[in-house]
């Protein structure tokens, strides 16, 4: 189960985490050199106590007078001061001969001695419940030809350095407990802090509105990290407001498109019904209202092909298009009309695409329409096809009107006329260049403009086969 | 006299559909509901069937699909406002001949239902004749009052086919459609231009004048009373 954990809590989370494991791993490390420590100081002083102890029962041997009870006073005198320190001196047999006790020692020595067989090293045993540090030394002396084998065995009462670790333990743990509430707040606090121009983000992103979609995020006194989220989210709402702009625009210019034809319908049969009139007028008036009809009929069709356009509907019959033939075809329908002002079509090079053809001849229509109208009497509009690196283009050259730049740039905008002051005739809407270019993405090629004095060229690139582009894979996208 | 039954339930479509097409000289029969639709179809004989998409209680891919399985071949024509391309495919798989979105000319579909009738009469003459006009379609020559007219190949094509609908207004859609294969909405001052000059090949020195405009609809050939 996944659960949207806020970042404040992971954050929260995770310091306190981070904080528990270094205080842990510390905790650890400092006990573990406790007791190192401890115990290399038990080893100084058993060593110390049995070089003593060594030393004292050579000099009694050497002068002849092992006495086992002058032994022990002696050994008592050389020890005296330590707590729970033990020390005895045995035979090789285990007899013993001299024992220190030092007050409050636990257990009695005996348990000790023989234990240990490795000498002058020091050794962990557990007793009745007790540790103790243990170290045993061999002596051997010779004294009138016999030999002396003794075996000195010291030992610590570990329990106060035990008991002092594990109450250490026991405060480390308690501590450890505390530090995971003080971490989580620690932790809750550095983050509402680090998270605050976050939070700003997110107050300032909640108040953008299709009211308001021209402001953008502070981007100053922004850390790093955010600075590209921020600039990423204003480029986002930059191409939002595009498109919303460009959608309400293509709204009102709806609405407007069709309120003229309305209104002139509307009026015209209004004022023809206001009075009695002979056939011939009503004949007028609906001949007038056709035309009117007709481009509203024209004007639906073709937002509704750009609709279906856009929302990936539009389905390509594919096979392949030789575009020399399309064009040659759409040229001699045009060139009756283009020859009534005088414009002729120049037409070289040959292409072949794989491509829906009653769709591209549309596109083409559409440019070389474009192409008579907007272009001054007695002019040659230039169309070459070309094939290369597996793509072909069909350019149309021809010298224009009045073409400004700023007009260019709006050329494939819905319903906008290269001349405002063009009165609507029957024909025409505005739509023409969309629809073109609409099929040629469809086609996944792309459709260009430029202009080079006051020569405009239309540019059509397609890609010269669809590889991996279906029917399905196109119409699939809604 | 022909029989056509039309179902629709939109009320005015289907009312001015009726008026339309009786003033054509058609014995026209309306219909506002599916089921209602095929059982006219079913009892009685009709020349050419005409059919919205949407019906209530029947739509028109149900009637059509029931007619063909009772084994009743009449031509069928589809109405429809859905420019929905495999709707179409599957109308004329199911055995739709014809269809025609809205919002459509009157003409244009005047046209095609002429067509729809005259598919199984043979057509292919090898002259048409009319007044003093004659062509000859396998010399692809043309002449009038015995002068030879000229005409470009497209030219002959658009005589050829106002010859074949003699009286028949065609709309301007149409004449593109099937003289140039230009079979979208596209700048229909095209075909007034080429219609002009064939008339002044055809008609400007001649009489009686044959070719007609018939204003917002289309072109007509016939011999009119002047």
């Amino acid at each position: 189960m996944k659960r949207n954990w806020s970042l404040t809590t992971r954050l929260s989370l995770i310091f306190a985490g981070v904080m528990m494991s270094v205080w842990l791993l510390s905790s650890v490390l400092l006990v573990a050199a406790l007791g190192s420590y401890f115990r290399n100081q038990d080893q100084v002083l058993l060593t110390g106590k049995l070089e003593l102890a060594s030393e004292l029962l050579e000099s009694e041997i050497h002068a002849g007078k092992l006495n086992p009870e002058a032994l022990s006073r002696k050994l008592g005198d050389a020890m005296v001061g330590h707590n729970g320190l033990y020390l005895s001196v045995t035979t090789s047999e285990g007899n013993i001969l001299a024992e220190y006790l030092s007050p409050g020692f636990p257990v009695p020595g005996e348990l000790f001695t023989n234990k240990i067989h490795s000498p002058d090293a020091l050794q962990t045993v557990e007793e009745e419940g007790f540790r103790y540090n243990v170290m045993v030394r061999k002596i051997s002396a010779e004294k009138a030809g016999r030999r002396h084998d003794v075996l000195i065995t010291t030992a610590y009462d570990t329990g106060l350095h035990d008991e002092f670790l594990s109450q250490l333990k026991r405060w480390l743990m308690w501590f450890n407990g505390a530090l995971i509430f003080i971490s989580v707040f620690l932790g809750w606090l550095a983050t509402k802090i680090g998270l605050k121009p976050l939070n700003e983000i997110n107050r300032l992103t909640s108040a953008i509105t299709v009211n308001n979609l021209s402001e953008r995020l502070p981007s100053r006194h922004l850390p790093s990290e955010l600075l590209t989220t921020v600039s990423e989210f204003n480029n986002m709402l930059e191409r939002l407001e595009n498109s919303f702009r460009r959608l309400s625009e293509f709204s009102s210019d709806i609405a407007h498109e069709l309120r003229t034809p309305v209104s002139n319908l509307m009026m015209q049969t209004q004022v023809a019904l206001s009075r009695e009139r002979d056939a011939e007028s009503y004949r007028e008036v609906l001949f007038s209202n056709l035309e009117e009809l007709g481009r509203l009929a024209r004007m639906s069709s073709d937002m509704l092909f750009l609709a279906k356009s856009e929302n990936g509907l539009m389905t390509l019959e594919k096979q392949d298009v030789a575009l020399r033939t399309e064009l040659d075809e759409l040229i001699e329908f045009y060139e009756p009309l283009a020859g009534e002002s005088g414009k002729t079509f120049l037409i070289a090079g040959q292409a072949t695409v794989s491509g829906d053809s009653l769709m591209l001849r549309r596109a083409f229509s559409n440019l070389l329409t474009n192409a008579i109208k907007y272009s001054p009497d007695n002019v040659t509009v230039q169309v070459t096809i070309r094939e290369e690196a597996g793509q072909a283009s069909v350019s149309l050259s021809n010298p224009t009107r009045d073409m400004t730049q700023e007009k260019l740039g709006r050329l494939f905008d819905r319903f906008y006329r290269g001349d405002a002051s063009r009165k609507h005739t029957s024909d025409g809407a505005g739509l023409g260049l969309s629809i073109t270019r609409s099929i040629i993405l469809a086609h996944q090629g792309e459709l260009n403009v430029d202009q080079s004095g006051n020569i405009i060229t239309f540019t059509v690139i397609l890609p010269v086969s669809l590889d991996g582009v279906t029917d399905q894979s196109l119409s699939a996208h809604a | 006299m022909t029989t056509i039954l039309i179902v629709e339930d939109e009320v005015k479509t289907g009312s001015y559909l009726k008026q339309g097409l009786q003033e054509a000289g058609y014995d026209v029969t309306l219909v506002d509901d599916g089921r209602q639709g095929l059982e006219h179809i079913l009892q009685q004989r009709y020349d050419l069937i005409i059919l919205d998409v949407m019906l209530p209680s029947m739509d028109g891919w149900d009637i059509l699909q029931q007619m063909r399985m009772a084994r009743h071949e009449e031509p069928v024509l589809f109405l429809t406002a859905k420019d929905n391309v495999s709707e179409k495919i599957k109308g004329l798989d199911l055995g739709a001949d014809d269809y025609l979105l809205k919002p459509f000319d009157f003409a244009e579909l005047l046209a095609r239902i002429r067509t729809l009738l005259r598919r199984n009469r043979s057509l292919t003459s090898g002259t048409h004749e009319i007044a003093d006009l004659v062509m000859d379609i396998a010399r692809r020559s043309v002449a009038r009052s015995g002068r030879k007219i000229h005409l470009s190949s497209k030219e002959f094509v658009l005589l050829e086919l106002l010859l074949q609908r003699t009286g028949e207004v065609l709309p301007r859609n149409l004449i593109s459609s099937l003289v140039w294969n230009i079979n979208f909405e596209s700048d229909t001052n095209v075909i007034d231009v080429a219609v002009r000059r064939l008339r002044s090949k055809v008609d400007d020195d001649f009489s009686p004048k044959l070719i007609h405009t018939v204003r917002g609809i289309g072109y007509v050939l016939e011999i009119r009373e002047e």
